[in-house]
């Protein structure tokens, strides 16, 4: 188990470095020249050059790259162009907004997606199968921007049941939340049944049926709970879509989150503030990967305990 | 002998194509994901027939429109026939999503062929970067890499292409790493056949199968990443109708005039389920347990 | 599989624990956000904006929030018919050469924390703005001022050098909203995120970044301007300003009274608004123009036949009609009507009216009997697409096939400062005939002289009237100016937007101001 998670962490670390590599040289594989992206465009040469210099553009790119690790390790994420203020400061402000919606996006996929995915699979090839398969169908097949819209104009504007946008109360994070959970939820849905499918053909399942236990107590205490375990997996790899998905959502509902400030930035070309964000977001994507393979170490029994 | 062996395998695969199709077209839904992916690429194609309008002509005095006889999907701000770029914008979005996948299983696939085929050293290094481009979503690195590169349809397939190539790389190493110590493998070996003849010959051709699965089940994810990039202003630029960017100067007008921004989304929505169905019905048939 | 005989009951439970732990997390999360305003009691009136700022301090912002105008006051107010009137100064007298001000100030004036209101704020207001090392934008307001004097607590000298009639409008402007003397050193780095400091109707209570400014009623406040029905504390308890950077939310927010007040009304979603029960709008004249300008030193544009000919093609009308559904008036000089003072009658008489017959004849004169190709640039909001769209179709009836080029804003300045431009779509906003400095002197050339128009006469027109002795005459050269700049064809001039603001009925003695809604002046709200 020790080993297992020695190995695990190893492969974070590699992974997460790998990472901040590829968003370090992105400013340096741009086309034109990088320092453009810093200071735009309004500059003339000789502050252009001192800002350079000052920035260390002028050093070989190795020599870059580990400077930035530096201050990356330091939290110094380096500053933002247009508001003249630390990265890390832009970021903290709005990191917890694009957490809540992400946790309860998470949350509300993984409560409707479940039953819905064990109901499938135990009706299998029923009309209740085909009618939720279908369902999830439709739910993949959405953009999810376009979902939101579509919510928000029925349910915000048109039947006035949460407002149209915002931030600040659990009513404001209903919408966008939902928006994500449902079209998360489709996905999960089909996984959940297949995982379950697969568990229910199992000889053990077999086992127990022909031992005479009623249905109930085979779904419940063995089925579901294998069947869980490659779920709780798919928690971490679907904390990456989910934050992807929020970028989008947080346009649509107005809520001030990191990845708004990435659209946002992008478009102002603030590309140290779309640096230190990716970083973040690919960093919490990568931690919450972890957290999922921990899971799976922990709860997959033939992973033995040392 | 090794050449009978060789080309055995590639005539089983031939028979192989043929079981498969005839299986696919029992299945109902891979039929009709099949009809409506011939529908779109039809409605791309013949995109001048079936429009009933031009699709950049003005008509400001008809602008925002609901749907009606004259304008079946209704009008836009400048009176432009919203149906007609809608047809027209299945162009774009075709080209999109088979030039971003095609950058990306080309990628992947050399990428995977490499390591699965050479092992060892290559293919750890190769293993680690597939890892990191695995580690992010797809649409937030989309994003970024718009964002270093600029808007613009070549620079949004290379985006999608960039953000994807890594399951087809893995997918592509799996089966090349399964496939070189095949026997026909061994024997083309034996024969003296160059490397690259026994990859583009021989393995090559019987490792397509999940690689076609996969491609079918990119194409939409491709097709919605455009639309969300197009959505945010960082895709296809206007007055080029893309269902993104259609649904990007619609969303203005959701107040009043929501069918600018409906009908697109439900066209992406028919052909995103139309390759899952036949993607679907393809890995189902392709599956060996499930074939009993 | 095997079966999971004798499996192992705390790993299951070390799984759930940590699930429940994510769960719990994001519960405490909800728990921790702040409750909806408790009180039903409190009046709070919320408008909306496009945009969030990027610091709450009017010496060091690029961009102005509206916050910043009910947060401070400034020496020189504006009144509802625009004439400069007194603020926080009572009274000014200027010297004979134009060359000594010297204002009075009010006094039993308080900052929100307490302090007295005295000439020393006022210095040190002035003196920050022009310290390069504050880097301040609105540094250049103020460059004809030489030296600050405080003559005592209420009585401030400013000496000028040279006469400049426009100091009365930059000191009514946002930029010099008065400051604390030493707030920056008092209130730290976090000043203008966390803390404001003014005298104005309005104190700072809290700042969601990216989401919305609070602000809370002065109770103190009783030093509104004259012209001002209620000169005392606002009516109402708080007043909100939250970013929702789409249109349609906006609109949507509106409807359904999750704003009460809304600036810039898109004009294509007024007619809708105006049938809503719900909701009243208020049409006034606009201090903008939007304008087709062309790079004057490419060619063609350096020919004033071509620039003419294009003039000549443009039809306003129909611009005004479908664009922005008649709310605008088409434009054929270079300053808007509601600048009373300076702008110029006969505008539209001088101006060049729809004809593209001699459009045509023009353009074959210069020696384009063909047309020509060219670029036409726009940024990608919506309106300025469709002008661009409409502008490409009515030049090319002329023969002037352009290819348009859309841009965000970011870019659109970053291409305008790098000169890649030929024809290209511009709207400005600014209340004062000096906008025609900014952007026609060719010392302003390449950006924000993005006309890049480098004209000797223009400039000594131009010069002459911004340091004309009084307000009269200076009014005088700068009509002097826009005849000049009419007569050169320097700009395609196309609509004067109408400034429309949507209220909800709720929001009641409502009163358009020409400048910014006055919120203090006996604004209410009803709740039920």
């Amino acid at each position: 188990m020790l080993r297992y998670f020695v190995r695990r962490m190893a492969f974070l670390v590699l992974t997460l470095l790998g990472a901040t590599i590829v968003i370090f040289s992105m400013l340096h594989l741009a086309p034109g020249d990088p320092i453009d992206l810093i200071v735009g465009p309004n500059v003339i040469p000789e502050v252009r050059e001192n800002i350079r210099h000052q920035y260390g553009l002028d050093r070989p790119l190795a020599v870059q790259y580990l400077s930035f690790m530096k201050s990356l390790l330091h939290g110094d994420l380096g500053n933002s162009i247009i508001q003249h203020k630390p990265v890390s400061e832009l970021i903290v402000e709005r990191f917890f907004v694009t957490l809540e919606l992400s946790l309860t996006a998470l949350v509300i996929s993984f409560l409707i997606s479940i039953p819905i995915g064990i109901k499938a699979a135990l009706k299998r090839n029923t009309v209740t199968d085909y009618a939720l398969m279908a369902l999830s169908l439709i739910g993949i097949s959405m953009p999810t921007f376009w979902f939101g819209l579509m919510l928000l104009y029925i349910v915000a504007f048109k039947l006035r049941l949460f407002p149209v946008s915002g931030y600040g109360t659990w009513r404001h994070l209903f919408l966008p939340a939902l928006t994500i959970g449902i079209t998360d939820a489709a996905l999960l849905a089909r996984m959940v049944r297949s995982s379950m499918l697969e568990v229910i053909r199992q000889d053990y399942i077999r086992t127990a049926r022909s031992k005479g236990l009623p249905e109930r107590v085979v779904i419940n205490r063995h089925a579901l709970r294998n069947a869980l375990i490659p779920i709780i997996t798919l928690l971490g790899l679907r904390i990456g879509w989910v934050v992807g998905g929020s970028v989008v959502v947080e346009i649509v509902f107005a809520r001030p989150g990191l990845g708004r400030l990435m659209v946002d930035s992008i478009l102002a070309r603030d590309y140290p503030v779309v640096q230190g964000v990716m970083v973040v977001l690919t960093t919490c994507i990568i931690l919450g990967n972890l957290v999922a393979d921990i899971l799976y170490a922990v709860v997959d029994p033939r992973i033995k305990l040392k | 002998m090794a050449e009978g062996i060789a080309s055995t395998e590639l005539t089983k695969s031939g028979n192989a194509f043929y079981g498969l199709m005839r299986r696919l077209l029992r299945s109902k839904a891979a039929v009709f994901g099949l009809v409506i992916i011939s529908l779109m690429l039809l409605c791309a194609l013949f995109a001048p027939l079936i429009a009933t309008h031009d699709y950049a002509k003005q008509d400001l005095p008809s602008m925002l429109q609901p749907p009606s006889k004259a304008h079946l999907f209704g009008t836009d701000e400048f009176g432009r026939d919203i149906f007609s770029r809608v047809v027209y914008g299945s162009r774009v979005s075709m080209k999109v999503g088979f030039l971003a996948v095609g950058i990306s299983l080309l990628t992947g696939l050399f990428f995977g062929c490499i390591a699965g085929y050479y092992g060892r050293l290559l293919d750890s290094v190769i293993c680690a970067l597939i890892d990191i481009a695995l580690a992010f979503p797809m649409t937030l690195l989309a994003i970024a890499i718009i964002a270093v590169l600029g808007p613009g349809l070549f620079n949004v397939c290379l985006a999608i292409a960039l953000s994807s190539w890594g399951s087809f790389a893995r997918i592509s190493r799996g089966q090349f790493l399964s496939l070189k110590n095949q026997e026909f493998v061994e024997a083309a070996r034996i024969l003296g056949y160059s490397d690259a003849r026994i990859i583009f010959r021989h393995i090559l051709p019987n490792s397509l199968a999940p690689l076609v699965v996969l491609t079918t089940l990119e194409v939409p994810k491709a097709i919605i990443v455009e639309a969300t990039l197009s959505f945010l202003g960082l895709g296809i630029q206007p007055p080029l109708p893309s269902w993104g960017s259609i649904m990007s100067s619609g969303r203005s007008f959701l107040f009043h005039a929501p069918w600018i921004t409906i009908f697109p989304g439900i066209m992406i929505i028919l052909i995103v389920m139309g390759f899952n169905l036949l993607g679907d019905a393809l890995r189902d048939s392709l599956d060996p347990r499930l074939r009993n | 599989m095997k079966e999971l005989k004798g499996f192992s009951k705390v790993r299951l439970f070390v799984a759930y624990i940590m699930i429940a732990l994510c769960v719990f997390l994001g519960i405490l999360g909800m728990v921790f956000m702040e409750s909806p305003s408790v009180a039903a009691e409190r009046k709070v009136i919320v408008q909306a904006m496009d945009r969030d700022p990027d610091i709450l301090d009017t010496i060091k912002a690029a961009w102005y929030s509206d916050a910043l105008i009910y947060l401070h006051d400034r020496l020189i107010s504006r009144d509802y018919d625009f004439r400069y009137r007194p603020g926080l100064a009572t009274g000014w007298e200027v010297s004979e050469d134009g060359l000594i001000w010297i204002f009075h100030l009010r006094k039993g004036v308080t900052f929100h924390d307490g302090t007295p209101f005295t000439a020393k704020d006022v210095k040190w207001t002035i003196d920050t703005i022009k310290d390069p090392k504050t880097a301040s934008p609105s540094a250049g307001d103020l460059k004809s001022i030489d030296e600050v004097k405080i003559i005592d607590d209420h009585t401030v000298q400013m000496v000028l050098k040279y006469p400049f009639p426009n100091l009365l409008f930059n000191l009514s402007n946002t930029a010099l909203g008065i400051q604390k003397a030493g707030c920056y050193e008092e209130y730290g780095e976090y000043y203008g995120i966390k803390t404001v400091m003014g005298t104005g109707p309005f104190m700072f209570k809290k700042w969601v970044r990216g989401d919305r400014i609070v602000l809370v009623k002065n109770p103190d406040y009783n030093w509104g301007p004259e012209w001002m029905s209620n000169r005392g504390p606002a009516l109402f308890d708080e007043l909100v300003i939250r970013t929702i950077p789409e249109e349609s939310s906006r609109i949507m927010e509106l409807v359904t009274g999750g704003i009460h007040v809304l600036r810039d009304v898109p004009p294509l979603q007024a007619d809708k608004l105006k049938e809503n029960p719900d909701i009243n709008i208020f049409i006034d004249q606009s201090t903008k123009l939007g304008y087709l300008a062309y790079a004057c030193d490419k060619k063609p544009f350096d020919d004033v036949l071509v620039r003419r000919a294009i003039n000549h093609a443009v039809d306003r009308e129909t611009i005004v009609k479908y664009i922005f559904s008649g709310y605008a008036t088409p434009a054929y000089g270079y300053l808007p009507p509601a600048l009373k003072d300076e702008y110029l009658e006969e505008s539209e008489e001088l101006g060049y009216k729809y004809d593209p017959a001699r459009a045509k004849a023009l353009l074959a004169e210069a020696g384009f009997p063909n047309g020509f190709e060219t670029t036409l640039s726009a940024e990608n909001d919506s309106t300025s697409k469709r002008l661009a769209e409409v502008l490409q179709a009515q030049l090319a009836e002329v023969g002037i096939k352009a290819k348009i080029q859309l841009y965000d804003s970011a870019s659109y300045v970053a291409m305008l400062k790098a000169g890649q431009q030929d024809l290209f779509v511009r709207l400005y906003s600014w209340p004062n005939a000096d906008i025609l400095d900014w952007f026609l002197l060719s010392a302003q050339f390449p950006y924000p002289n993005h006309s890049r128009w480098c004209d000797p006469k223009t400039d000594e027109l131009i010069n002459s009237a911004a340091t004309a002795p009084t307000w009269e005459i200076r009014a005088e050269r700068y009509k002097e100016v826009q005849r000049y700049l009419i007569e050169q064809a320097v700009w395609c001039p196309i609509y004067i937007p109408d400034k429309m603001l949507a209220v909800r009925k709720e929001v009641i003695n409502f009163k358009n101001h020409p400048w910014m809604i006055q919120y203090s002046d006996g604004i209410d709200i009803v709740t039920k």
